[in-house]
């Protein structure tokens, strides 16, 4: 907003200083897509048409009623607009030209904003797909991404919808399937036998994010160790392509969760389940190098649904403000209610510039996925919180359009790792360089 | 004069009356609880002297003995029923408000005997101490109600509905305390839709359209009237602090019991420096909170201006919103996914929190508020 006097005094610049001042009445949104190569800024436009029409809808009854949304037909539709492809280039799939200029996952972290801005739940709907493609992605072993990657791709390139999960979580082994140390000592009860053929897999997950509904889970489990004894994590752990329908292999219950209510997040058993050796992803015990490469690149993400649910509150929260009016006149015109405004979106802002900027990374780095997934999160949650506040009593009720952002938020400080054990995956990311002194530190 | 034995025995049957709440509330899978057992507990709730009572004033949370022996035993019940239920004490202490704001034992033209549960409009507090409102209230010109007063907590099944209006608008105008039957023409309770938390208690918009006040409705105006309208919004701020530390000390408690049985890295995961972190901070918050509310705990209210009063609720209602709802978020963080499921009930005390967090205004609503207040006396 500018004032005619500085428009007018602008005016009597020269061109040059003319040029030099902004007087662009251009959104912030506007602005910051124009910083992207033209590529990726057409993705970024598609991405948020793409919510805002086919989401919108949605989002209120997922919400509200989780158990009675059914996700197909929505997974359909962003099959053929090509979200759920992007894993390979053309003619396999949708994946942008030049991600290795602009960084594998730019598109990723554009989309994923764009979707979690109108529902977070809806969109981790979608993008869990890529999380459960990602270790057949990121294997490197042509076989596996011919047999499985290539056609699942194509499928859903040509509007037919697969839909893949990824399994790493059991009962009694969260955090220590995402941390070094808690993999050498976890507790870990899913186990692979090699027979003839193929192997048996034997074991239970929990919290699995789209197993409701998804075609092909990639398992980690741990293959029996070649001298006897007890597997380890760190050392034996697998993985393998299970197929929905492969005998054996059934989903339980899926959770009933404060928040991301639109994504199931859902039990699986495995008793006896058979795979043939065409479904073991890249070499026997290299699960925990391809687990940790996934976590590194789907934290990025991750981060970018925590700006997604810091934008929704922010967008609701200003449209509210515009709404109302308090003693005459809208409460955006109150200063104190332009201070908290002011934080939202520069909180927003800054967690934008981190993800981009460590989208940047190629290949991602752990410390900077745990860093970006870390402070997002709890960035994402502390501004949909000012929210509610600014909305006062109207920010507890669902019209408000905030205390839902809210609880969604609060799912980005666990999932993919706790807050706490990210911290920890930095420290022992920058370990060597950074922190404890050795070669090549700079302080 | 009640005697630590009266206090001890009294929130005994405050415990035993949480844990049936607890069996008939939670005895059922569901998000908030099974809310049909909520107006059975409240009548429980009632036999037993907990609720106030409109037609005497004097019993149950925010009875009439605040005035001679101070909020404290109000504050303890809350503390206690927020243990089990942010909800169910949020509905207990509604009617504290209405029975508190109402101060009075003359019964009103339309009540009868029974009646027993009061519709509380607790005005938010932007209506009540400054001009720049929320909804444009309640005003009573020439004996007819009009207007909107917006989140009042109201029982399902209220008889009654205590109001406060202003006699017109500008700062020339007073205001007036009244009550109603709840089925009065022209007057609407209109419930104000699905919210994050304390399900369990309604909340409804009254709508006034050109109620006619029979004479005797009023109960209180002018200068009596705000005294008592100030100090039922300083009680609203405490008790809805209260609430929320019993609230925060039972997702504490349970998170650290659930540390010890839950293994990671090879070890109760309690004994890592991570949560020993998270539970000592909630440790600490629960302990800022309940000092902030000791402040004056014994002090008579009548002995208590009501700017202090004032003051003391908001830096409890604040101190609820920082600290409580910190030390319930750590707490669920304390649980990695689980805390996140309904099942481990750790999601609903966040809910509650995050509701009681913005009841009837924001926080900086109150730190603007909180500082407009005339400085205190010196002694
Ligand atoms: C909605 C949802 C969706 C999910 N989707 C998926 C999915 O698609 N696929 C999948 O495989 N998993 C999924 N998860 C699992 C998720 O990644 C785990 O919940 C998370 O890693 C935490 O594990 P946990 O729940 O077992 O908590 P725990 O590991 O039991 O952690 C409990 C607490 O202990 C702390 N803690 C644990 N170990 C240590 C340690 N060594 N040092 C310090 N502190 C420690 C944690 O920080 C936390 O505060 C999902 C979870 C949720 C809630």
């Amino acid at each position: 907003m500018s004032s005619t006097e500085l428009r007018r005094s602008v005016e009597l610049l020269k061109p040059l200083g003319r040029v030099l001042f902004d007087l662009g009445e251009v959104s912030l949104w506007e602005r910051e897509t124009a910083t992207l190569p033209r590529r990726l800024a057409r993705r970024r436009r598609a991405y948020r048409d793409f919510a805002r029409r086919e989401l919108a809808p949605l989002v209120a009854g997922a919400d509200e009623d989780p158990a009675g949304y059914d996700p197909r037909r929505l997974l359909g539709v962003a099959a053929r607009a090509g979200l759920q492809s992007e894993q390979l280039p053309p003619p396999w799939g949708t994946m942008p030209l030049g991600v290795v200029k602009d960084g594998p996952l730019f598109h990723e972290v554009l989309k994923a904003e764009e979707l979690a801005a109108v529902c977070a739940g809806l969109g981790l709907g979608l993008l869990a797909h890529g999380l459960g493609l990602a270790p057949l992605q990121l294997c490197g072993d042509l076989r596996t991404m011919r047999r499985w990657l290539v056609p699942v791709c194509r499928d859903n390139r040509a509007g037919r919808p697969r839909l893949a999960a990824f399994a790493i979580t059991e009962p009694a082994a969260g955090s220590d399937v995402e941390d070094t140390a808690g993999a050498r000592v976890a507790r870990f009860g899913t186990s692979a036998r090699r027979v003839q053929g193929g192997y048996v897999l034997n074991g239970q997950k929990v919290f699995i994010t789209g197993a409701a509904y998804a075609d092909l889970v990639t398992v980690f489990a741990t293959l029996e160790p070649e001298g006897g004894g007890a597997g380890r994590v760190d050392r034996d752990w697998t993985c393998f392509v299970v197929e929905r329908g492969t005998p054996g292999f059934r989903t339980g219950r899926s959770e009933h969760k404060l928040g991301q209510r639109a994504a199931d997040a859902t039990e699986l058993f495995l008793d006896d389940v058979f795979v043939p050796s065409d479904n073991l992803v890249a070499a026997e015990r290299s699960g925990w190098a391809i687990n940790r490469n996934v976590l590194n690149y789907s934290r990025l993400p991750v981060g970018a649904i925590a700006v997604g649910i810091a934008r929704g509150a922010t967008e609701a929260a200003t449209v509210y403000c515009r709404r109302t009016c308090l003693g005459g006149k809208p409460l955006l015109a109150y200063q104190e209610v332009q201070l908290t405004l002011a934080d939202l979106w520069l909180e927003t802002m800054a967690m934008r510039a981190m993800v981009w900027q460590g989208a940047r990374h190629i290949p991602p780095a752990q410390g900077i996925s745990s860093a970006v997934k870390t402070f997002c999160g709890d960035r994402a949650v502390a501004v949909a919180a000012r929210a509610t506040e600014v909305l006062a009593d109207d920010g507890a009720h669902v019209r408000g359009g905030v205390e839902k952002r809210f609880r969604d938020g609060r799912l980005n400080q666990i999932y993919e790792g706790t807050n706490q054990l990210n911290r920890l995956a930095l420290v022992e990311a920058l370990w060597e360089t950074d922190l404890a002194g050795g070669h090549g530190t700079s302080i | 004069m009640t005697t630590s034995f009266d206090v001890d025995l009294l929130l005994d049957t405050v415990d035993q009356l949480a844990s049936k709440a607890e069996q008939r509330l939670f005895g059922v899978q569901m998000p908030d609880g099974d809310l049909g057992a909520v107006h059975g507990l409240l009548l429980e709730a009632s036999s037993i002297g907990l609720l106030a009572d409109p037609d005497t004033g004097r019993w149950g949370v925010w009875g009439a003995h605040v005035d001679s022996e101070g909020v404290g035993l109000s504050l303890a019940v809350l503390r206690h029923l927020g243990r089990v239920c942010a909800g169910l004490a949020t509905a207990v202490h509604a009617q504290g408000l209405g029975t508190l704001l109402l101060g009075s034992s003359r019964r009103s033209p339309g009540t009868s005997a029974g009646d027993r549960l009061v519709a509380a409009f607790s005005p938010p507090f932007g209506v009540a101490l400054d001009p720049r409102t929320f909804g444009d209230g309640l005003l009573l010109v020439d004996d007819r109600l009009q207007g909107t007063a917006r989140y009042a907590l109201v029982a399902d099944s209220a008889d009654l509905v205590v109001l406060a209006a202003r006699t017109a608008v500008g700062p020339d105008a007073c205001w007036v305390v009244l009550v109603l039957p709840v089925g009065t023409t022209g007057l609407r309770l209109e419930p104000t839709g699905a919210r994050i938390g304390l399900r369990a208690t309604g909340m409804v918009d009254v709508l006034a359209d050109h109620v006619v006040v029979p004479p005797g409705a009023e109960h209180h105006r002018g200068e009596p009237a705000e005294r008592r309208l100030r100090t039922t919004i300083g009680c609203d701020w405490l008790g809805q602090a209260a609430i929320a530390l019993g609230s925060a000390e039972r997702a504490v408690a349970d998170a650290t019991a659930y540390t010890w049985s839950r293994v990671q890295g090879g070890v109760p995961i309690a004994e890592h420096a991570a949560i020993r972190l998270l539970l000592g901070r909630a440790q600490h918050d629960l302990s800022v909170l309940a000092a902030v509310l000791d402040r004056h705990t014994g002090t008579p209210l009548t002995e208590l201006d009501p700017t202090t009063l004032l003051r003391w609720g908001a830096d409890a209602r604040l101190a609820a919103g920082e600290h409580g709802s910190r030390a319930v978020t750590d707490a669920l963080q304390g649980l990695g996914g689980y805390g996140y499921m309904d099942e481990y009930g750790l999601s609903k005390r966040l809910r509650d929190l995050a509701a009681l967090r913005v009841l009837h205004g924001g926080p900086d609503q109150l730190v603007l508020l909180r500082h407009g207040l005339p400085a205190a006396a010196t002694p």
